[in-house]
């Protein structure tokens, strides 16, 4: 990976007091002015947003790949919901592999022309597959399409650190708070609240983690008096991150990171092709608070 | 890429227009996702993007982006002979090839997506699928065949009809 462009003159170093015992001129001092310039952390929260967006994709390659080059090309829907292009395996194909490829090449970029480019392919890639007959249903894309804007606004904002300081941090913790938002509003119905839905979903059919243990050691009683109970820890919790928004802060972020794992960790590890690039935007929105820090 | 010190020392009270949009955009899909729901019709639009049922595509596709995960209580009900409501509701057993399951959201992937869909190719009869869908006090059941397409072996493919079902309180 090479270096972003970095800026030369001293006057974008300047908000970030060097050690006065340290010569400027010693590569002490110079490496730790560097990591701290504000182009420099900028480009390290694109590469770090932008690492965990492609991580999410990759991370179900093995499902997407035969899906959408096999299956998809070979076992056709005829389906009149969907317009023609909406419908074509191509279509879904490109729009999978098209921003894997921009954004790998971006990664490993210094441009921030490419990276403007990819990131225009990252929304483009994911929007389509938001409303594509093949992969609509597919959290992955509609958290990767939000979070892929946010990336674009990062990249798009040239110099502005001032902008990026103030806005970069709040509206990472936006894109996530939304993102809990749809998933606590939805629930809002009996079949959550009383646990019916999660006790069939997770405690009845899921095949992983504790789900089968729980079953073979629990009455059903006892299942959806549990099921119901963590149901309801589900809808607060994701209404409390919502609200995060309100509260946006270097603090809020972690808590979101950490409760994002925690999402991971008790459903399955596909699921982190949902919440990867979520994550990423929020480490990239921590990393972004230096600059808050710094202008403070 | 022209910055001073003083752009982050006193950055813009304003937002440049490109993050405005950003937030114009945050709280529009924030006030859809807690507006749309208060109404029946609008828990009905919400509940049909998850049936692929909604008035077009092109309103299905708008209502997309909105972030949806794990929404509503949503059912399944897949037979290769058609089920009555007694049978759906749990009032008679189903018969011995039907299968039902509940999905965290849109039903309709059991039909269009992943493994289930490479299946339906093996599948040789007209396969019959009941989704039913609950949001706060609003219901949506749609009843959807697929149906091998038989004149072209050397390139199999599978049509999906929605077709009418009469039931108690369904338009």
């Amino acid at each position: 990976m090479s270096a972003g462009p970095l800026p030369a003159n001293a006057a974008e170093l300047a908000p970030w007091p060097v050690n006065a015992t340290q010569s400027v001129a010693s590569p002490a001092a110079k490496g730790a002015a560097v990591a701290t310039a504000p182009a420099e952390l900028v480009r390290q929260a694109f590469k770090v947003a932008l690492a965990f967006w492609l991580v999410g994709w990759l991370v179900k390659v093995h499902f997407f790949w035969p899906y959408f080059t096999w299956v998809c090309l070979d076992y056709p829907l005829v389906f009149d919901f969907f317009p023609a292009w909406a419908a074509s395996p191509w279509v879904s194909l490109v729009a999978y592999l098209g921003p894997l490829v921009a954004g790998l090449a971006a990664m490993g970029s210094g441009s921030p022309r490419l990276w403007r480019w990819a990131c225009w392919s990252l929304v483009v890639g994911s929007l389509v597959l938001c409303v594509h007959q093949n992969s609509y249903n597919d959290a992955t894309f509609i958290t990767s399409f939000w979070a892929a804007l946010w990336i674009l606004w990062l990249v798009t904002r040239g110099a502005n650190y001032g902008e990026i300081a103030r806005h970069g941090p709040l509206l990472a913790q936006a894109v996530i708070s939304l993102m809990f938002l749809g998933g606590a509003v939805g629930k809002l119905t009996p079949d959550y609240w009383d646990g019916t839905a999660f006790y069939h979903i997770y405690f009845q059919q899921k095949a992983n983690f504790i789900y089968p243990w729980l079953r073979t050691h629990l009455n059903d009683g006892t299942l959806l008096t549990l099921a119901a109970a963590f149901s309801r820890a589900v809808i607060v919790g994701e209404f409390a991150v919502a609200a995060l928004a309100c509260f946006a802060s270097r603090q809020t972020l972690l808590l979101s990171i950490a409760v994002m794992f925690a999402v991971v960790a008790i459903s399955t590890s596909f699921l982190f092709s949902v919440m990867g690039c979520l994550i990423g935007v929020a480490f990239a929105g921590v990393r972004l608070t230096r600059l808050n820090e710094a202008s403070a | 890429m022209a910055s001073a010190p003083t752009d982050l020392l006193h950055p813009p009270t304003r937002p440049g227009r490109g993050t405005a949009w950003f937030y114009g955009l945050l709280a529009a899909a924030a006030a859809l996702v807690v507006i749309l729901p208060a109404w029946d019709s609008g828990r009905q639009l919400l509940l049909g993007t998850h049936h692929l049922r909604t008035p077009s595509y092109v309103v299905w596709a708008a209502l997309q982006p909105l972030p949806s995960m794990y929404n509503f209580g949503n059912q399944v009900w897949i037979s290769p002979t058609p089920l009555t409501d007694q049978q759906r509701d749990g009032g008679q057993t189903l018969p011995p090839e039907a299968t039902t399951l509940w999905v965290n959201h849109y039903p309709t992937r059991m039909m269009t997506f992943g493994a289930q869909r490479a299946a339906l190719i093996h599948q040789p009869r007209t396969m019959h699928y009941y989704l039913r869908s609950r949001f706060g006090g609003s219901q949506v059941d749609s009843y959807y065949i697929l149906e091998p397409q038989g004149d072209e072996p050397s390139q199999p493919a599978v049509v999906v009809k929605r077709l009418p079902l009469q039931q108690r309180g369904q338009p």
